[in-house]
């Protein structure tokens, strides 16, 4: 699954632990997300998208 | 790195050299040691005296291959205790076992620590009871209490860690626990058919444990290597 965190973090001159501290996750999360090596559960997207006041499918793009 | 910059290569010149360091250095160092325990031990050494003493030989390799372990388990319980007090070593993600240091991380250390001080304690009876299996009992109630309680720290540990790491831990975690056991039972059916058959000689549970634990190592390093590209970092990495 593709996503636009990595752009979204730059838009906003956030850091990876920036955004890691105020989704409450670990860096390397934020990290393995960016890098489309996870993809994260339902609960961590929807706070996602809350903290970027964007609906999912802005951020999150299915790939098949 | 910016935004728009690409990934590094997986295969790199710098990280192709660093490869053919590590293993010329292997290399070295095996063969230095190889033929240090050649010349010192002629009749093979521990391998030899525990064969004196009528091992069987695969017991003698599940018991190279646990004190091994048990080692390691120990190295990694002082390794995690002197990251609660050193940033240094908390931040080397190749030492914290890709943790590195974050506040989720440094509150994880000391569960990890007693994680694994309990496991060497309990593994270090198992394997004590594999190498000596003629304690005397009088000792067997000490020891069980000592497996016991350190069994229950374990799980209490455990717990702990399920809820204190985060999720992308936690399917690490899972991942590598699912992977380890499902191949670990597709070996231990193939093997109960090979003994039943009188194909190969009976083994041990301990031998068992010792293969689990080797094979449950190896899929965390697959998995966590394949989900988080920055795992063996000294340091913290760059942002992505």
């Amino acid at each position: 699954m593709k996503n636009r965190l990595k752009v979204l973090r730059a838009e906003r001159d956030w850091s990876q632990s920036d955004l890691a501290d105020a989704l409450d996750v670990s860096r390397q999360t934020i990290n393995a997300l960016e890098t489309g090596k996870y993809d994260p559960s339902l609960p961590l997207a929807f706070k996602i998208a809350r903290l970027f006041a964007l609906p999912i499918e802005a951020i999150f793009e299915d790939t098949p | 790195m910016s935004a728009t910059e690409k990934p590094k290569a997986i295969f790199s010149p710098r990280r192709l050299v660093s490869v053919a360091a590590l293993g010329v250095c292997g290399a070295a160092f095996g063969y230095v040691t190889g033929d240090w325990f050649a010349e010192r031990f002629p009749n093979g050494g521990g391998f030899g005296y525990l064969a004196e003493q009528g091992y069987p030989p695969m017991t003698i390799i599940s018991l190279v291959l646990g004190g091994i372990l048990l080692l390691a388990y120990v190295g990694s319980a002082i390794i995690y205790a002197l990251a609660i007090f050193n940033k240094g070593i908390a931040g080397n993600r190749a030492l914290t076992g890709g943790l590195g240091n974050n506040p989720s991380s440094r509150k994880a250390f000391p569960y990890i620590l007693a994680f694994y001080v309990s496991y060497a304690a309990i593994f270090g009876v198992v394997t004590l009871y594999e190498a000596l299996p003629n304690l005397p009992t009088s000792l067997a109630w000490p020891m069980f209490l000592i497996g016991l309680a350190s069994s229950m720290v374990m799980v209490w540990s455990g717990h702990k860690l399920w809820f204190i790491l985060d999720e992308f831990f936690r399917t690490i975690w899972v991942e590598a626990c699912a992977l380890a056991s499902f191949i670990m039972l597709v070996i231990a059916l193939v093997a109960a058919c090979a003994i039943s058959a009188g194909l190969m000689p009976e083994v041990t549970i301990y031998t068992g444990l010792v293969l689990y634990q080797i094979i449950y190592l190896i899929a965390y390093g697959y998995v966590a290597g394949k989900r988080d590209p920055n795992m063996l970092e000294m340091g913290e990495p760059e942002d992505a």
